[in-house]
């Protein structure tokens, strides 16, 4: 896999087309998913999917073959992501906990009736702020610090927008389980 | 698509765990027309960085195909424009005869000195205008290869050696003057007596320079004749050009980098004589480095401890271990100062000043000097990818300067002007540019000013032609 990701990445450096869709193919489906998890809508994933490759073809030079490409080019969308939103996300408030409800449990008899397709959809309409720190989180795993750090916010702010983020989900959700 | 969520996935750990789980490897399949939107920026990116590698044979032949039509086009425009093919001096029409040839001696002109009525074999090439309708009857060569054009006024005439004219030719003077579809307007006939006065010139044929004499050597059948040209009249008229421009900016503090912008200008001149106003916009990509402070945490190896994992006591009260080498790795905080390619765009007013050095049918050197001014309009600050290998960025800081709103040159260049017909010119730009203040600002840091070297390429469309005098 490696000799092959190696291969396929010096075709794309060498500029040849067929390579570079081929790369594309690879990874299209799969990083559609995380812009789809971000992007507000399909119009908006599919803008952070095409910046996401044309960084992805722009910075390949820059991967050293010390990780996994998997990794990196995944890294490299959820970046992307980040970016497209990241002047909107300055505005985001921070809200006080003790206010926000209880959204720690979202049960299984609440996620019972519903797909992926169906997940995807609240979270696509959750606030921007609220989604994209809820994907950082909870989806990429990323910490409150770093969160913060990337999102030009304060921790509390970024702990405060996953809390409200989780209260919507629970709410819809059992809002649609009625 | 719509494919029931895992539960087990759910019972194994939290929410969070189980959506992580349930998200993160969600696959759809994007529309089949992502990836020619995708090629398409890829190589818009990749032209803007004048990398033409991917483009493809048929943007090569559309292009070429074009570059030559747009060529053919300009030149048969100019040459089935200009059916006068002389006067390459943009001065007044009205009071000159205007030859044209190869060199200062012009062969024979002297369609202005034949008389229709001469002999055939007087073989006299004439310069103007043979073939047209006109001058049809009076000449009976063709002289299209004479393309100098040294300017006379018929009233300097000066005989310089050789026969003296006859009668005829005179007349022939006037006959031509009268038919041909040029310039010339001699006043009147000019009397034989009037010629064969004229003091012989002795100096050879002189350089042409603006503002000095011009001799033009006529021959026929009764000998040589030189005519001079006095002093021309100061010329009035207008220019444009356009062209680019590659550009070498050089810094020296805080670092010492020389970086290549890029220029199309586009200028207005107003030319009386010698002198020169020259003024118009450019629009301009300049890049600079853009530098960021990164940090991120990687797991990294920190070193190794052996583990035992099973021991034996031997007969003589021996323990042999056995162990086994463990890595150790920790979150470790790393720095990083990435370099971006910064563009910005930039408008640019010159006003300069210039005097024609030198001059001649087919070409000028002009020296301009003046101030200009560049506001920038907008900026181009990619951030660095963020992308670390098992890295993870905690942080990241920008500390580019800041770039100064308006910026004051002095720029100074050397406008060399060769002439490829009455309208239109190529031109060589090489420049200087002197810039008074620094181009950014920053904190704690000390910027200087920099300076820049360009070599502008174009071309120059004259027009509004006239004199001082009438």
């Amino acid at each position: 896999m490696i000799d092959q990701d190696h291969d396929l990445i010096s075709r794309c450096l060498r500029k040849e087309v067929a390579a570079e869709y081929q790369l594309y193919r690879r990874f299209a489906a799969k990083m559609y998913g995380i812009c789809l998890r971000y992007g507000g809508d399909e119009m908006e994933a599919e803008d952070i999917l095409q910046l996401g490759f044309v960084r992805l073809f722009q910075c390949l030079h820059q991967f050293k073959f010390e990780g996994s490409f998997d990794g990196w080019v995944h890294r490299i969308f959820v970046t992307t992501a980040i970016n497209y939103y990241r002047k909107n996300l300055k505005f985001i408030r921070e809200v006080d906990l003790t206010e926000a409800v209880d959204a720690e449990a979202i049960q299984e008899d609440v996620l019972s009736a519903i797909t992926t397709r169906e997940l995807l959809e609240i979270i696509q309409n959750l606030p921007i702020g609220y989604r994209t720190v809820f994907n950082m989180y909870v989806i990429e795993n990323y910490r409150h610090q770093e969160i913060a750090n990337l999102l030009g916010i304060s921790v509390g702010t970024s702990k405060s927008q996953l809390h409200l983020a989780k209260s919507s989900i629970k709410r819809i959700l059992e809002s649609r389980n009625k | 698509m719509s494919e029931k969520i895992d539960f087990k996935a759910f019972e194994d750990g939290g929410a969070d765990q189980f959506l992580r789980g349930t998200m993160s490897g969600h696959r759809v399949e994007p529309k089949p027309g992502i990836w020619k939107d995708i090629s398409r920026k890829l190589l818009w990116k990749e032209f803007l960085r004048f990398d033409f590698t991917n483009l493809s044979p048929k943007i090569w032949i559309t292009a070429t195909i074009g570059l030559l039509a747009i060529v053919s086009g300009l030149y048969v425009g100019f040459h089935v424009d200009s059916p006068d093919k002389t006067a390459s001096h943009p001065v007044g029409k009205s009071a000159q005869v205007s030859f044209t040839a190869a060199s200062p001696h012009v062969k024979p002109t002297a369609g202005a000195l034949l008389n229709p009525s001469q002999d055939r074999n007087k073989k006299m090439t004439a310069s103007h205008q043979a073939d047209s309708p006109e001058a049809g009857g009076l000449h009976e060569t063709k002289e299209s290869d004479v393309s100098n054009k040294p300017i006379v006024q018929a009233a300097n005439f000066q005989r310089v050696h050789g026969a003296e004219f006859a009668k005829e030719d005179l007349q022939g003077i006037h006959s031509f003057n009268e038919k041909s579809v040029s310039t010339i307007q001699v006043p009147q006939p000019v009397s034989l007596a009037e010629i064969n006065s004229l003091v012989p010139i002795e100096t050879a044929l002189l350089p042409v320079f603006p503002g000095s004499d011009t001799i033009i050597t006529f021959s026929n059948p009764t000998g040589v004749v030189k005519v001079r040209k006095t002093k021309p009249e100061a010329a009035q008229f207008f220019s444009i050009n356009l062209g680019l421009v590659p550009e070498l900016a050089v810094y020296s503090e805080p670092a010492a980098l020389t970086k290549a912008n890029y220029w199309v200008n586009a200028g207005i001149t107003y030319h009386i004589s010698r002198f020169s106003v020259a003024s118009g916009i450019g629009l301009g990509y300049v890049f600079d480095e853009g530098k960021y402070h990164v940090e991120y945490i990687s797991n990294d190896s920190v070193g190794y401890y052996n583990n035992v994992t099973s021991y034996s006591i031997g007969n003589n009260n021996e323990i042999t271990y056995n162990t086994q080498t463990v890595n150790v790795y920790d979150s470790l905080y790393h720095l990083d100062n990435p370099y971006m390619k910064n563009r910005y765009s930039y408008l640019q007013v010159p006003l300069l000043l210039g005097y024609q050095l030198f001059v001649s049918n087919k070409v000028s050197l002009t020296f301009q000097a003046g101030p200009a001014i560049s506001v920038l309009l907008g900026s181009h600050t990619p951030e660095p990818d963020m992308v670390y290998s098992n890295g993870r960025v905690v942080s990241m800081e920008n500390q580019t300067p800041s770039r100064v709103q308006t910026n004051w040159q002095i720029w100074t260049n050397l406008y060399f002007e060769m002439r490829l017909n009455k309208k239109l010119s190529l031109y060589l730009d090489p420049s200087f540019k002197y810039y008074l203040n620094p181009v950014a600002t920053g904190e704690n840091v000390k910027f200087k000013a920099p300076w820049a070297i360009g070599l502008g390429v174009g071309l120059q469309f004259n027009f509004g032609q006239k004199t001082t005098s009438p």
